[in-house]
């Protein structure tokens, strides 16, 4: 059951990124489920889990996307640790989570084209400013639409964890 | 052992991140193999029903204004064949009085996107063709627009179409105007760089890039992209020519993959069962 409900969530955030984030994309920029998953997780889960979490999340993503395999496990590792340092540290409320998931979509998105464009560093800072900058505000949208959706759902997402932690 | 247990023991969060971090790159550097041909495989296989229904209630609402424009569009191209066919018929006598090798034209194969990567930066597109419809790996494949890429992988009833958007993907091509020769590469959203162009070389903003046909795998002669700038590059030795796709690879819905070659006088420009075809979608159009 450890492994099992990850994985499912792993597979719903798939299905809502492959299916949905197309759809509600405004021009070429669309909102990444994958890393609100991975930073929820993170947050609700702790470090350790959340870089497993996010290490998993992305190494099925990989698996989609011939010749880059190992970079979404990376960077979404990195998010997912982060997320779960950040829970050790604070108690993020609703605002607070809008800027930590613009903080981690952004910071996952310059890792990311870092590496994807190496060594044509010009390729990737005009990328992190024309792509991730945008995506990460509207990813952060979409993240806490989200968090409120699991919320209402009863399942306990960011809040709850943080004053445990307390 | 023990040093290793108690440094494990007091920093087990960053020692996890270490690991995982070391296997991401360690997978990185990693050849792809039929192991990881499978997993996707079985990916898009479990991925598909899913983007399939949500694709098809979309489609639902599309398809009354797919069907204005199409008429339109197959109005405009009922005209201009009969005006293409009496170019070619023209061309042909020429081409016979010089003695030209006969033309080819090629045959394309229709095919539905169902599926895209699930990582935003979108390099590959999953198809409904796949090795039962005659499709082979590293076979082209076009939009209406021009080139989209080629067939990076083929499984039975689907196929991975590796876009030109990605970094492994250059395509060789030529200036229309002047015939200069260069290798297109991408860099962001649909723009691209045309490099190995010589300082002194003809090209010019407005200009049309066409695949060239080197290397075999694309024919020679469909467009690419449109020069969008042109600049001396740092060292002065070449020049920066900077071009954008008029292609929005984010939005592809239906691509055709080249298959063979057809002698041009078996094309479909004579089927008389198309002719009526068309003829009877444009009367219902009218009605």
């Amino acid at each position: 059951m450890k492994v099992l409900i990850p994985l499912l969530t792993i597979v719903v955030f798939l299905g809502l990124q492959s299916t949905v984030a197309g759809k509600i994309a405004i021009g070429p920029v669309a909102p990444d489920f994958i890393v609100v998953c991975v930073i929820l997780f993170g947050l609700q889960r702790g470090p350790i889990q959340g870089a497993l979490f996010g290490f998993m999340a992305g190494f099925l993503v990989d698996l989609g996307n011939p010749g880059y395999l190992g970079l979404n496990a990376l960077t979404k590792s990195l998010v997912g640790y982060t997320g779960g340092r950040l829970a050790a540290t604070a108690s993020p409320g609703p605002l607070v989570l809008v800027f930590v998931i613009f903080l981690s979509a952004f910071g996952h998105d310059i890792v990311y084209f870092l590496v994807y464009h190496w060594p044509r560093i010009d390729s990737a800072f005009v990328s992190i400013f024309a792509d991730a900058l945008p995506s990460a505000v509207y990813t952060a949208l979409a993240g806490i639409v989200v968090e409120r959706v699991l919320a209402l759902l009863g399942a306990k997402v960011v809040t709850k964890v943080g004053k445990e932690r307390q | 052992m023990q040093l290793f247990a108690a440094v494990f023991q007091r920093h087990r969060d960053r020692t996890v991140l270490a690991v995982l971090i070391a296997a991401s790159f360690a997978l990185l550097a990693l050849p792809e193999t039929s192991q990881l041909d499978f997993a996707r495989a079985l990916l898009s296989r479990i991925m598909r029903p899913a983007q399939r229904t949500t694709d098809l209630v979309a489609d639902y609402a599309m398809v009354r204004a797919e069907n204005e424009r199409l008429r339109r569009m197959l109005a405009t191209l009922a005209l201009e064949r009969g005006r293409l066919l009496q170019f070619r018929d023209e061309r042909e006598r020429l081409r016979r009085l010089a003695e030209f090798k006969e033309e080819q034209t090629f045959r394309l194969v229709p095919a539905e996107v169902i599926g895209r990567d699930f990582d935003r930066i979108q390099t590959s597109l999953v198809i409904d063709k796949g090795s039962r419809d005659g499709l082979h790996a590293r076979m082209p494949v076009f939009s209406y627009d021009g080139l989209v890429g080629s067939l990076s992988r083929v499984m039975e009833n689907s196929a991975w179409v590796q876009l030109m958007s990605s970094k492994n993907h250059p395509v060789s091509c030529i200036d229309k105007r002047s015939r200069v020769v260069g290798v297109l590469e991408w860099r962001h959203r649909n723009n691209f760089e045309l490099k190995h162009v010589g300082a002194i070389e003809d090209v010019a903003v407005g200009d049309t890039l066409l695949t060239s046909g080197f290397g075999g795998a694309v024919p020679k002669g469909f467009p690419v992209a449109i020069v969008v700038r042109v600049a001396q590059s740092t060292d002065g030795l070449s020049l920066r020519v900077d071009a954008r796709s008029p292609i929005d690879f984010l939005a592809l819905e239906e691509v055709f993959v080249m298959t063979d070659e057809v002698p041009w006088d078996r094309s479909l420009f004579y089927e008389e069962a198309d002719t009526a075809l068309m003829r009877d979608v444009l009367e219902k159009a009218r009605r």
